[in-house]
């Protein structure tokens, strides 16, 4: 047999263990926050009024008007010789009333969907995550309007060391990111909300990778690529964390 | 020659004994006093009536300085006589002066040297025969640290490296310093020839061995020229020394390089070589275990099976009245190892309390009674101390028992009269006797000073009789094994090896009607090192992997001498189980309906989807398993074998705990139970219902005196529940101090057993008790539960 084609196939057989997940954006492109009061590196972000803040109740989620404020803020690293710039992000709710907010999101021509007022909304950390009737303790169900259920399972990568993320709805199976990736602890922190956002009858899900740090995902199902459920829109990376992540956590031994 | 006038003093001290010494009923305690400050016993002479005879200083040394200026020391030199099984011993002063170095038993009587009394002086040596004549000769060569050994030709070689302790700059400006140097002393009628031999010119330390080889040669075996213990740099090869030619020659290498191991010629002109520091069984990880054989025939080491413990600085005794039983003893473990030269098998043959990384000062085998024991004391080994055998620390007398051999019977060792028996094996699995068959003790750790513990292949038999039999050794050392009943035989799984490195053990058994019992290692036997087993009502064991899977084993015997284990699946649990950390241990016990229940440990309730080709395709249903922490367990599984399902039982009060599981199925289990406004916890006896649906509480006051606590261990035994623990107020600083048996007849539990005030848990450890229940039973118990 040809040496390259035997190649070939042995690195076949061995990718096979690590299934490529969704290509995470590295940087985010000043659209999307994820909390108040927090520090970003560079000079991406400027003040204005252009935003809109995802607000979830027990019983409902809605858009509202946000102003952002941004003051320049260096950050001093643990193991850096000198401090990184970086910009302090305070949000102000426009008509602050109940409920959390979940993200706050820059509106701009692209997205011409993000309105004020209320969101469908599928589940929400505020209204109560649902746990399917399968053995899987961190999995999610997300019922869907139209019936039927999306699935968030983690799926535990033995050889790999790691947690993958697979979204499962409507007889598709999309593995997204790896959750927990520094503490190797799971929980059902991952799901922020899931919803119809981008009004195009299909299901979208803000899903969270920070831990420690890590992104903060918009997968809208109008940005999907072929064979997806939904694809990456939006994303946001947690401010660094200036510690150690270098344990095993649950998968230790 | 000189005839020495005896003035003997006969001492029978009764009732006085050391302080850490654990007298046996059968034999006076043991005489204190000058006895303990004897040198080594390496080498006594033993006669007819058991008296053993040795050359010692006494306490008078005193240091003068001569007009030269050289500095002499004085000391007198005792001959002392003791019988060790009744404690009579006698002492004669012999007319010389001089600090004795070493002593062999000879044919004409105990040979012994005596360093130069002042600087410049020559040594001597010395021979005292049976009849009391002294023959003295001078030696100019170095007799300190030296080895006598008897060779074959009735000639004694004395070997010494000069300066094996110095430090290596010592050894670095005199190089010749380093060497072998040797003598031989021939025994004549008028006196002793002295032959100085040439020096073997191999840098070495105190650490190799010596045996005597047919024809009047003696070899050196192994040792290292390193400084620190163990076998960074320990050596295989031999050396033979033929003091005929007067020249030194290579000889076969051994099968392993050892430093600190013991070699001793066999009846046969073979040579035994065990223990010892090897590469595999290094400083930190051994002594080795490891023994081998040189055969003249082939002039080849062959390696023999091991010795069921690893020691080192051991030493070899012949069993008096027992010809062809040699006993290893005196070494850093704590136990005395039989070796049976006609079968070459090994058993082991007592433990002590505590062993010592110095080895032993005392190791003298005696009978009485037509009982076997052995007395033994350990070498010092406290930082400050001078690891000498004048702070001896630890005397005992142990009872041996013997294996049969050739037409020799086999020498049961007896309880005292307190109705038990210490075994010294910690962590050993432990078989209850039934109808017809003893309680079996198999494997576990026995002590090898500080703080080290060795695991041991070793085994015995504890009948109703008070009667404590050797059994065979394991193959494979283990400790935390499991063993079961199966058919005429038993058969001892899982446990953690010698050198455990996660590795799971083959299953091994020993068929009770086989001609020569011995162990087999079992095919297709390994279980996980982590799982629970129990056995099921038809004999076949049941598996409880910490992951909740479950199989059932049966042993097979196609074809008949190759046992084998066939397995099959059963439904997994609802989640993992695993025993804790903190020793609460995961069971399973098989009821008599075919149902199974599996109880204790800790519990795993999260679980994740495992990553798998079809988890990506869609195909097939996902996997899981369990992830995340665990919880103290509060509900056990009961396996349903009409339905082949498993439910869980309801939740019991109280957290955790240690839990048996009695022959109905219903479970017992000290449970953990938060203290008020962040006190201590409280512990409680809880007992669920057979069908596992309710739990009630034992009151505390029904269980006095037992103090229920985290370290209270409920156990079954002949179907009777019992509670090893702290009694109230009787602690032993570590162990149990009692066992209580619940009395179903009147409701009430009793004490069975209970500790002496004083006593030290290690007094415990694997103790044994044969006690009459009031229901008519006799039961056969260890105090630490099992």
């Amino acid at each position: 047999m040809n040496k390259v084609l035997l190649l070939l196939a042995v690195v076949l057989l061995a990718v096979w263990g690590a299934p490529s997940a969704e290509e995470v954006p590295l940087s985010n492109d000043a659209s999307m926050v994820i909390g108040n009061d927090v520090w970003q590196p560079g000079g991406r972000y400027q003040d204005g009024d252009d935003w809109l803040a995802l607000v979830c109740t027990p019983a409902q989620c809605h858009f509202e008007p946000a102003r952002l404020l941004v003051r320049p803020e260096s950050w001093q690293g643990h193991y850096d010789d000198e401090p990184t710039e970086g910009q302090q992000l305070t949000f102000q709710r426009s008509n602050a009333g109940e409920g959390e907010v979940v993200a706050w999101l820059r509106k701009s021509p692209q997205r011409q969907w993000l309105l004020p007022g209320p969101v469908v909304t599928y589940a929400s950390k505020a209204g109560g995550l649902k746990r399917p009737p399968t053995e899987g303790t961190y999995e999610i169900s997300v019922p869907l309007t139209e019936g039927g259920e999306a699935r968030f399972v983690p799926l535990y990568d033995r050889e790999g060391g790691i947690f993958q993320l697979q979204l499962r709805a409507l007889g598709q199976r999309q593995m997204l990111g790896e959750l927990r990736p520094c503490s190797h602890e799971l929980s059902t922190d991952y799901l922020l909300w899931a919803g119809e956002m981008d009004r195009d009858g299909k299901p979208d899900y803000l899903v969270s990778y920070v831990d420690e740090d890590g992104p903060v995902i918009l997968y809208l199902s109008g940005a999907a690529a072929p064979e997806q459920l939904a694809g990456v829109s939006v994303a946001y990376d947690a401010p660094p964390f200036g510690g150690e992540c270098d344990g095993m956590g649950w998968l230790e031994g | 020659m000189s005839k020495i006038s005896f003035v003997t003093v006969v001492i029978v001290l009764m009732g006085q004994a050391l302080a850490a010494t654990q007298p046996v009923d059968t034999v006076p305690p043991l005489p204190g006093g000058p006895w303990a400050r004897s040198s080594d016993l390496e080498s006594v002479a033993v006669d007819k009536r058991g008296e053993v005879t040795w050359i010692s200083n006494g306490y008078d040394s005193q240091v003068s300085v001569t007009p030269s200026g050289a500095r002499c020391y004085r000391i007198s030199v005792i001959k002392r006589s003791w019988h060790p099984a009744t404690g009579v011993a006698s002492t004669a002063a012999l007319p010389l002066q001089g600090l004795v170095t070493a002593q062999v038993v000879t044919p004409s009587g105990i040979m012994f040297l005596l360093a130069p009394e002042c600087a410049g002086d020559p040594g001597r040596a010395a021979l005292l025969r049976a009849d009391n004549s002294l023959t003295v000769t001078s030696v100019s060569r170095a007799i300190f640290r030296a080895r006598m050994v008897l060779l074959s030709d009735g000639a004694v070689a004395v070997v010494s490296v000069f300066g094996a302790d110095d430090s290596d700059e010592q050894r670095k400006r005199d190089p010749g310093k380093r060497h072998f140097r040797a003598f031989i002393i021939h025994p004549a009628a008028g006196g002793m020839g002295i032959e100085q031999m040439p020096d073997l010119t191999l840098p070495s330390r105190d650490d190799f061995a010596l045996a005597a080889m047919p024809g009047g040669r003696l070899m050196v075996l192994g040792g290292s020229d390193d400084r620190f213990r163990g076998c960074n740099a320990c050596r295989r090869d031999t050396h033979i020394l033929d003091p005929r030619a007067k020249r030194w020659s290579p000889g076969p290498a051994l099968q392993e390089p050892r430093s600190e191991h013991a070699a001793l010629a066999l009846p046969d002109g073979s040579i035994l070589v065990t223990g010892g520091w090897t590469p595999s069984a290094g400083w930190g990880k051994g002594p080795s275990r490891s023994a081998e054989r040189w055969n003249p025939q082939t002039n080849r080491f062959e390696a023999i099976t091991p010795m069921p413990t690893g020691t080192a600085r051991h030493r070899f005794v012949w069993m008096p009245g027992r010809t062809g039983t040699l006993l290893a003893g005196g070494g850093t473990n704590s136990e005395v190892q039989a070796y049976d030269i006609e079968t070459g098998s090994w058993h082991l043959a007592a433990a002590a309390a505590q062993g010592s990384e110095e080895g032993g000062c005392v190791f003298v085998p005696f009978l009485v009674g037509g009982e076997a024991y052995a007395w033994a004391a350990n070498r010092s080994e406290g930082f400050y101390s001078s690891k000498d055998c004048i702070e001896q620390k630890y005397w005992q007398a142990l009872p041996l028992r013997l294996a049969a051999s050739g037409t020799l019977p086999a020498m049961p060792a007896h309880f005292g009269a307190d109705g038990s028996f210490v075994a010294y094996q910690s962590h050993a699995a432990f078989v209850p006797a039934s109808a017809n068959e003893p309680a079996l003790l198999i494997g576990g750790t026995t002590h090898a000073g500080m703080n080290s513990y060795l695991v041991t292949a070793g085994a015995t038999a504890i009948g109703v009789d008070r009667t404590v039999r050797a059994l065979p050794s394991l193959n494979e050392p283990r400790s935390d094994a499991l063993a079961f009943r199966v058919g005429n035989g038993v058969l001892v799984a899982r446990g953690h090896g010698e050198q455990d490195e996660g590795q799971p053990l083959p299953m091994e058994w020993l068929a009770a009607n086989m001609p020569e019992a011995r162990w087999i290692r079992v095919s297709d036997s390994a279980v996980h090192p982590s799982s629970a087993l129990g056995q099921a009502a038809d004999e076949s064991l049941v598996e409880v992997a910490p992951d909740g899977t479950v199989r059932l084993l049966r042993l097979t015997f196609d074809p008949p001498d190759e046992p084998a284990i066939a397995a099959s699946e059963l439904p997994n649990l609802g989640w993992a189980r695993r025993s804790s950390a903190n020793g609460e241990e995961v069971r399973v016990r098989g009821l008599a309906a075919g149902g199974v229940v599996v109880a204790g440990g800790e519990i795993q309730t999260d679980k994740v989807a495992l990553l798998t080709p079809d988890s990506l395709s869609g195909e097939g249903p996902d996997q899981y398993v369990g992830i995340g922490p665990y919880s103290p367990s509060r509900r056990h599984d009961i396996y349903d074998p009409v339905i082949k399902v498993w439910r869980a039982s309801a939740p019991s009060p109280g957290d955790g705990g240690r839990v048996t599981i009695m022959d109905d199925g219903r479970v017992a289990k000290i449970s953990r139970f938060p203290g008020a406004d962040g006190a201590d916890p409280r512990y409680e006896l809880e007992i669920s219902t057979a069908d596992g649906t309710a739990w009630s509480t034992v009151r505390a006051e029904e269980l006095a005196p037992m103090r229920i606590s985290d370290s209270t261990k409920p156990f079954v035994v002949d179907g009777e529940l019992f509670l090893s623990g702290e009694l109230v107020s009787l602690s032993t600083g570590g162990g149990p101090s009692g066992v209580v048996w619940f009395n179903t007849a009147t409701r009430r539990w009793e004490v069975l057993w209970r500790a002496a005030a004083t006593d030290n848990w290690r007094y415990h450890v694997g103790r044994v008790i044969v006690h009459p229940l009031a229901n008519g039973k006799v039961v056969v118990v260890p105090v630490d539960g099992f």
